[in-house]
């Protein structure tokens, strides 16, 4: 099958999510009802919402889907499973069930191409052990794919995002830069090694990483996806008793995510996110044009994002690197409370 | 001046991939037209790594009317262009004087050095203003008017981004343009250099 998936969309992967500064004006000051079940909920802008149980346990749900961001459908099923299951894995959970979301043009395209794109999704759902119990469809104009995940997870043990504590150290467990390599790819501009990266990154599950977070005792953590590192990691200072200093030098980055960077292959997604957040970042102005661009490129199934005592993040570092995570320390928290400062 | 580009209603990277089209194609001068905010901003960064400079931007009937030229510099970032680039000479200037013993001294030989380079016939290709450096194209009238007469033959004035910053000088650059330790390094390790004591 020669179809392209990506010239069928007009936005990708995570680039297509809604601006954050949109998405506050739509739920800011909705309420419901006080459910005292409820641990992990919407006001939080955490990874996935979380409902107690019972003492040991609770339910962990959450839901991802997006247009295509590569053009193999068998490989945007699989992303697209491991984007959605992440969720689940950055707050510690152990996802149990998925739901498919699909939206699809069947005028333009042809069934078999779903069927691709369910076959890979299954292929990552059967490596993570979670079983899919039904999906539902509908008609569009442009193909969107992605699940509902359903899980669980101890109540004591939650890894929230904005609970990071001072004098830690901040780990990422995935380079950046799928949302510069996936505009290099939609301009015909892409090097097969890149995309190549690209690709191995966003198909590896969170899983290995969570378990490695959980058992380090992590004080937060968070996944990386569409408001980029630097939202993600705005996120974690919010409501949080400490502040972050990310260093530019030190986080993993795709080949070629720089050269795409200077060349202006930057989703507007990126530009987005930088509005949002940038008066909360120092010393963004000291660093070159393109560090910004990749501090704030939406990435498509990224790495966790999580903070660990200065103790324990040797070992996890030897330990994501065994289990083949390109991954590196980025960075350390600090006692100025809601602050974020980036250096190179 | 006939080459317009037409990109309207074009999503990213689009307009990128038209304006790369005729880069390749070597037009030292074009237009394009965006609508959007974000092709703006990508294609000024696209201009700055490709050798083109953004002569001006124009709002025109809800879209960014966007005048790209050919620097005489760096000329694209074929192997020829990097050759020849090689050959000519980088000035790194990392003060705002020159030696040490008198500072007095100092800043009147560096802006005779810069009148000087004016009426040379062989200009420096690039040169690269660091540190208190950046001070001569912010905040000296005689340098400035004569980095411009260097500008106008072809020499590519370059201020360090993070110097201006410290300084506080980023809204009094007069003449250059703003780059970044990438493209300095760059040049440092391209370019026959020239460093002033």
């Amino acid at each position: 099958m020669d179809i392209r998936l990506t010239e069928y969309t007009k936005f990708s992967g995570c680039g297509a999510k809604l601006g954050p500064g949109l998405l506050d004006k739509a739920l800011c000051g909705l309420v419901q009802p006080n459910y005292p079940e409820l641990i992990v909920g919407y006001a939080a802008s955490d990874d996935a919402g979380v409902f107690r149980l019972n003492d040991e346990l609770a339910l962990v749900q959450t839901i991802d889907f997006f247009p295509p961001i590569v053009d193999d459908p068998i490989t945007f099923g699989k992303i697209a499973a491991a984007n959605a299951l992440s969720d689940i894995y950055s707050m510690g959970g152990k996802p149990l069930t998925a739901v498919s979301v699909v939206l699809f043009p069947q005028s333009k395209m042809n069934i078999e191409v779903l069927r691709k794109v369910m076959e890979g999704g299954l292929i990552s759902l059967i490596d993570a052990g979670v079983a899919l119990v039904g999906g539902h469809s509908i008609e569009d104009d442009e193909i969107k794919f992605g699940f509902s995940i359903s899980g669980i997870i101890n109540p004591k043990r939650i890894m929230r995002n904005n609970t990071i504590e001072q004098n830690e150290i901040l780990i990422l467990s995935k380079p950046l830069g799928t949302g510069l390599i996936n505009t290099a790819l939609r301009a015909g501009m892409a090097s097969d090694t890149s995309l190549k990266k690209s690709i191995e990154e966003m198909t590896r599950l969170n899983r290995i990483a969570s378990e490695i977070a959980l058992s380090a005792n992590a004080s937060a953590c968070t996944d990386v996806t569409g408001f980029g590192l630097l939202g993600h990691a705005a996120e974690m200072v919010c409501g949080s008793s400490a502040g972050l200093t990310i260093h530019f030098s030190e986080i993993p980055l795709i080949d070629g995510a720089i050269e795409y960077a200077r060349l202006g292959l930057i989703p507007a997604g990126t530009y987005r996110n930088r509005e949002f957040r940038e008066k909360m970042v120092n010393g963004l102005s000291t660093l070159p044009t393109f560090a910004g661009d990749i501090l704030f490129d939406p990435q498509t199934s990224g790495g966790l994002l999580f903070s660990v005592s200065k103790e324990r993040y040797q070992e996890v570092l030897v330990r994501l690197k065994e289990t083949g995570h390109t991954a590196n320390a980025i960075g350390e928290t600090t006692n100025e409370i809601g602050v974020i400062r980036v250096e190179l | 001046m006939s080459v317009v580009i037409d990109a309207r209603g074009l999503s990213c990277p689009q307009p990128i991939v038209r304006a790369k089209k005729a880069v390749d194609e070597g037009i030292s001068e074009f237009e394009i037209l965006v609508s959007d905010d974000a092709s703006k901003e990508n294609l000024k960064k696209f201009a700055d790594n490709s050798g083109y400079a953004v002569e001006s931007i124009v709002v025109d009937s809800g879209a960014y009317r966007i005048k790209m030229k050919k620097t005489s510099f760096i000329e694209t970032k074929t192997d020829s262009a990097k050759e020849e680039f090689s050959k000519k000479k980088a000035l790194l200037i990392a003060s705002d004087r020159i030696g040490r013993g008198s500072d007095e001294l100092g800043s009147k030989l560096l802006l005779a050095f810069i009148y000087t380079l004016t009426e040379l016939e062989k200009k420096p290709g690039v040169i690269i203003l660091m540190q208190s450096g950046v001070r001569l194209a912010t905040e000296e009238p005689q340098a400035i008017e004569n980095l411009k007469k260097l500008t106008d033959s072809g020499t590519d004035i370059i201020l360090c981004g993070t110097c201006l910053d410290y300084f506080g000088l980023k809204e009094k650059v007069a003449v250059g343009r703003v780059s970044n330790m990438y493209e300095i390094a760059e040049i440092l390790l391209t370019a026959d250099i020239v460093s002033l004591p």
